[in-house]
């Protein structure tokens, strides 16, 4: 099937949507790698589950439901670990009880709702008002991180010399919980439960292997995820695929061609 | 004698219901070199960790201008290999203005300058312990933190190490606290020794121990220049209940 006009045009929100919620993503993605919080990613991925059917149920907004039952996990995590559980363990229990509860309320109580968008996003969708929501979020977001990179950064680095050279306090930590849930609340609907965190973290891992600098690796991983996105939504039409799946299967092929080529380069030195 | 930047008034803390320090009196002084020394699980970091402000004391008060600039060399950090990050890079942090000559001057006073665009993960002990004490040069702290900075780093550099500390104290006039897990030899240019096991046992002067003709007779060619000793002055026993037992004679 040739892509023509009209199916650009048709297109061009979820192209945009997706082109600014990459290059969010990617310096997002990277914090996530370096701290170690792969799981957290997932977990809040798949609690949205929880946080969708709520809103489904009570016909409240999806994204603010959403961002409540992250802000949820985020702040049951420190309270949590009162109880001797190691953080992989927490993340694991409260992902897939949350996933299951929301499963669980909405076959309960609308056995007819359609889940396989919350799986698997609805991109496809996008409308420009939702083009407009993502921007302002966009936005919001880049002016946090031009305040809090630099805290950011150094807390992943060390967090106790961040805290004791004052270059990090308490507060930079919860903006960073905050802007992650708010992240994850309003790419949900677009992207899936299930996919979400691949943009978190496939882009910045292909990233790590080609930057010397945490900055370099925020960017080449937005600039991965905004070229993935592109050629996604591309393969998505030419195919008639599913969008969120052939966008992650890009990134992949990404991952394994910019490794084999890092492993190659090593070789030949 | 200048007042003390950081004083802590009979400092207790207990963590997760277990008694780690207790009635401890300590006063940090400008331009004095103060070594901590203790067997292991003394409580040394978490005293390290009460003077940055990193753990809040359970009883007892830690007085401390607000403005006070402080430095940390925290022990054992392994960089993260999950970050790219080279060492100019690093260098940059906390201090946003600071120009590269500044940091080659920096690199250079520790003899480091071949490191400039190294990644900090591929870094030997005693290589990253000199990245860190540049990175302090750049940030002229008031009070610098030193937690272990032996550790890690070969027999030959340990001496070095030592001389760029009392190099950086002399150029930047700061405060220095200095964490060691060495009870008999310190660096020689430390003014006060604190002994600690959770209390403070007993604190003082180290001995200049390569000055003393009878070490010199003993190992003639040996370069300790910047260790001294120290004799322990103190007057009770730790039994192994952990309870402190006061002792007749002196040892």
């Amino acid at each position: 099937m040739p892509i023509t006009l009209t199916d650009i045009v048709f297109l061009w929100p979820a192209l945009v949507a997706g082109l600014l919620l990459s290059l969010m993503m990617g310096p997002l993605g990277s914090i996530v790698l370096w701290r170690r919080m792969t799981f957290l990613g997932d977990a809040l991925g798949h609690s949205s589950v929880l946080g969708l059917a709520i809103g489904t149920l009570l016909q409240f907004s999806l994204g603010w439901s959403v961002f409540i039952t992250c802000c949820v996990v985020l702040l049951l995590l420190p309270f949590f670990e009162r109880f001797k559980q190691t953080n992989d363990a927490l993340l694991g229990v409260m992902s897939h009880s949350f996933l299951a509860f929301g499963f669980v309320l909405i076959y309960w109580f609308q056995p007819r709702q359609n889940i396989e968008n919350f799986l698997f996003g609805d991109m496809l969708n996008i409308v420009p008002v939702d083009v407009v929501k993502v921007g302002g979020i966009v936005f919001l977001g880049a002016i946090l991180l031009y305040y809090f990179w630099q805290a950011w950064v150094l807390m992943s680095v060390h967090p106790e010399l961040a805290k004791a050279e004052k270059l990090a306090t308490a507060k930079s930590e919860i903006v960073f919980n905050l802007f992650l849930a708010m992240i994850v609340a309003v790419s949900i609907q677009f992207l899936g439960v299930l996919l979400i965190s691949a943009l978190l973290v496939i882009p910045a891992a292909t990233a790590r292997l080609i930057a010397t600098t945490p900055e370099e690796m925020a960017w080449r991983s937005a600039g991965l995820g905004a070229i993935a996105v592109m050629l996604g939504l591309f393969v998505a039409l030419r195919f008639d695929l599913p969008l969120a799946p052939a966008l992650v299967a890009v990134m992949g092929t990404q991952f394994i061609l910019v490794s084999s080529a890092h492993f190659l380069s090593i070789k030949m030195r | 004698m200048l007042s003390a930047v950081i004083r802590l008034k009979n400092v207790g803390l207990v963590l997760d219901g277990q008694l780690i320090l207790e009635n401890i009196q300590l006063e940090i002084f400008p331009k004095q070199i103060c070594t901590i020394v203790g067997p292991n699980g003394a409580g040394k970091t978490s005293l390290v960790k009460v003077l940055l402000g990193l753990l809040p004391p359970t009883s007892g008060v830690l007085e401390r201008d607000s403005s006070l600039r402080l430095g940390y060399v925290p022990q054992k950090w392994v960089p993260n290999a999950h970050m790219p990050m080279t060492v100019a890079r690093f260098l940059r942090f906390g201090s946003a203005k600071v120009t590269e000559s500044a940091m080659h001057g920096a690199l250079e006073e520790v003899k480091a300058d071949y490191l400039y665009h190294q990644a900090m993960h591929r870094l030997s002990g005693g290589e990253l312990q000199r990245v860190l004490l540049a990175r302090v040069i750049l940030q002229s702290p008031d009070v610098l933190v030193l937690d272990e900075p032996l550790a890690g780093v070969d027999v030959l550099g340990q001496e070095e190490i030592y001389q760029l500390i009392k190099h950086i104290r002399d150029r930047t006039q700061c405060a220095i606290v200095l964490v060691s897990h060495d009870l008999h030899f310190v660096m020689a240019s430390t003014d006060t020794v604190i002994c600690l096991n959770r209390h403070i046992c007993c604190s003082g002067h180290p001995q200049v121990v390569h000055l003393d003709p009878a070490f010199q007779k003993l190992f003639p060619n040996e370069k300790l220049g910047e260790v001294a000793i120290y004799q322990h002055a103190h007057d009770h026993h730790h039994s192994l209940d952990g309870h402190t037992r006061h002792a007749d004679h002196p040892h």
